[in-house]
């Protein structure tokens, strides 16, 4: 963090307590989201709301640390209190902390280098009002990407760039039960198709049932014969 | 075999078999058995959306059931609304959305991905086929509108292969535009033409008239003028479809080459997905001023 981003923390949330690899405080907001536009704003004074959608007011008990773990994520670890840890509402079951981005679409938060400022309004405050919404509904209010490996090759499926390949291909082969159905596919002869059953525990034709995972895995197959990629 | 020719055998592929629509009556029949338990025969069900005007592509389908209670009915739009979700979820998982409650968890395995079943309660108005629906967004919260002049709008336009095909372009491109937004434009784009049957001719005019004319578009609800539907496709999704469109004639060119129309409709290939020819959606974080933002997808990188 840098000392503006502590300034427009102070400022914004000044009950937040700012150590060197931690803070911690009670955050109050009102934000909206509009399932059609599929827009969200968080409501401040002198917001103009211009997204509709469902709005809902929130108080919690946050910290945010820096992560320490063996986590495939770069970004900060955010952790939320007296909030049931299910994996519906996105929490890892190893550490609790929240799952607010796929690590596969960290960058535009780490580049050039740490924002703080767009992951506290861009993730941290949507992944809250995620919780209100659920607490409310009983689902997430907008798109989530599948648990696991399967939700990698989803979110490479939006941006395959090579890098994106190796990091995707790093992730997926560490989950065994996943990577040992999709070695296979990634390194057969023929053409991934559309009737192959699902690595995700369902099974059913992977068209169907994860399309987009469908078409990460025929991306990183072309970028592993094409880019020579080795596969582990 | 012409790209005419080839267009017409792809729309026929697009015909649901009749596994799925004995599925679909079966909801249907499903739905309608569990609402008459609690409501008994008051409310008029029926289907509604792309089932009655025809539009159905077997990709990419789900079902609408309206449910309207008569307009003697006492409670308010509200209150309809809250009991049929209510009553929906002792035996369904339930999404609300603006006019429907959604059913996400009856399939079958001949469904898509994305299959689901909207039910849309609203109560009639008196003396007339129009309906009050309940809207749960927005500035209003009550929409008049009218299901027959929908379907009649859109059936009796002679565009409905069109219309199939112009969906069909759409989702295997991954092109986020409405789908009832999509149908009223083709309607739009092509009054006046002769050639509604020709449908490479007619879907041409199709995505010259999105490139040209999808951003700055003014779309009415046939059966209610007051209801403005352009206003809910945003500045963004407007540019993404004009851009679509045009990147799509340009893969056609003016030679209309069969190749190229499979290309358009990712037929040439049997990768089992349709990789989306067109450019990517713009970033998902592009903000604007007090329209917010798109939030980012939560995911769990380790197995929960």
């Amino acid at each position: 963090m840098t000392e503006k981003d502590k300034a427009w923390l102070s400022k914004k949330y000044p009950q937040f307590e700012v150590k060197a690899e931690k803070i911690s405080g009670e955050i109050e907001f009102t934000a909206t989201y509009n399932e059609h536009t599929e827009r969200f704003l968080q409501i401040e004074e002198n917001t103009i709301d211009a997204v509709g959608g469902v709005r809902l007011y929130g108080r919690f008990k946050i910290r945010i640390e820096v992560r320490n773990d063996i986590s495939h994520s770069k970004l900060p670890a955010l952790f939320v209190d007296e909030i049931e840890n299910v994996p519906d509402r996105h929490f890892n079951q190893t550490d609790s902390s929240g799952c607010t981005c796929n690590p596969l679409e960290e960058d535009e938060f780490l580049q050039p280098e740490f924002q703080f400022q767009r992951y506290f309004r861009e993730l941290v405050i949507p992944f809250l009002y995620g919780q209100l919404f659920f607490t409310e509904k009983r689902h997430w209010p907008w798109f989530e990407y599948a648990h696991g490996g399967v939700g990698s090759l989803e979110a490479f499926s939006k941006n395959p760039t090579l890098e994106k390949a190796k990091e995707c291909l790093q992730i997926i082969s560490q989950e065994f039960l996943l990577w040992k159905k999709v070695k296979p596919l990634l390194l057969q002869r023929s053409n991934i198709k559309g009737h192959t059953p699902c690595p995700c525990p369902k099974h059913d034709h992977i068209r169907r049932c994860h399309p987009h995972t469908l078409k990460g895995l025929i991306k990183l197959k072309e970028f592993i014969l094409l880019e020579r990629i080795l596969v582990p | 075999m012409t790209s005419e020719e080839f267009l017409q055998e792809l729309l026929e592929t697009q015909e649901l078999s009749a596994e799925q629509e004995n599925t679909l009556q079966a909801h249907k029949k499903e739905v309608t058995d569990f609402l008459r338990l609690e409501f008994g025969s008051d409310p008029k069900i029926k289907y509604a959306g792309s089932r009655e005007k025809g539009t159905m592509i077997a990709d990419q389908y789900d079902l609408d059931v309206v449910c309207y209670f008569p307009n003697t009915d006492t409670r308010s739009l509200k209150e309809i609304r809250e009991d049929v979700s209510a009553h929906l979820k002792k035996s369904y998982i339930i999404q609300s959305k603006a006019s429907a409650e959604r059913i996400t968890n009856l399939r079958g395995s001949t469904v898509p991905n994305s299959y689901h079943i909207d039910v849309v309660p609203g109560r009639f108005i008196e003396n007339t086929d129009d309906v009050f629906l309940h809207v749960a967004y927005g500035d209003k919260e009550r929409m008049q509108t009218n299901l027959k002049v929908h379907i009649n709008h859109i059936v009796n336009s002679g565009c409905v292969s069109v219309i199939r095909l112009a969906k069909l372009w759409a989702y295997r491109n991954n092109i986020v535009i409405k789908t009832f937004i999509l149908e009223l434009f083709v309607v739009r784009a092509l009054t006046g033409s002769r050639d509604k049957l020709n449908l490479m001719k007619s879907f041409r005019q199709v995505l010259e008239a999105l490139r040209d004319e999808f951003d700055t578009l003014q779309l009415v609800d046939p059966a209610n003028s007051n209801n403005i539907l352009s206003q809910l496709v945003q500045p963004s999704e407007k540019i993404m479809v004009a851009q679509a469109a045009k990147e799509t004639l340009d893969v056609i060119g003016e030679s209309n080459e069969l190749a190229d129309w499979q290309v358009v409709f990712r037929e040439e290939d049997d990768k089992g997905y349709y990789a989306p020819l067109i450019s990517p959606i713009p970033s998902p974080s592009t903000r604007h001023p007090n329209t917010g933002f798109t939030p980012h997808s939560p995911h769990c990188a380790v197995i929960c």
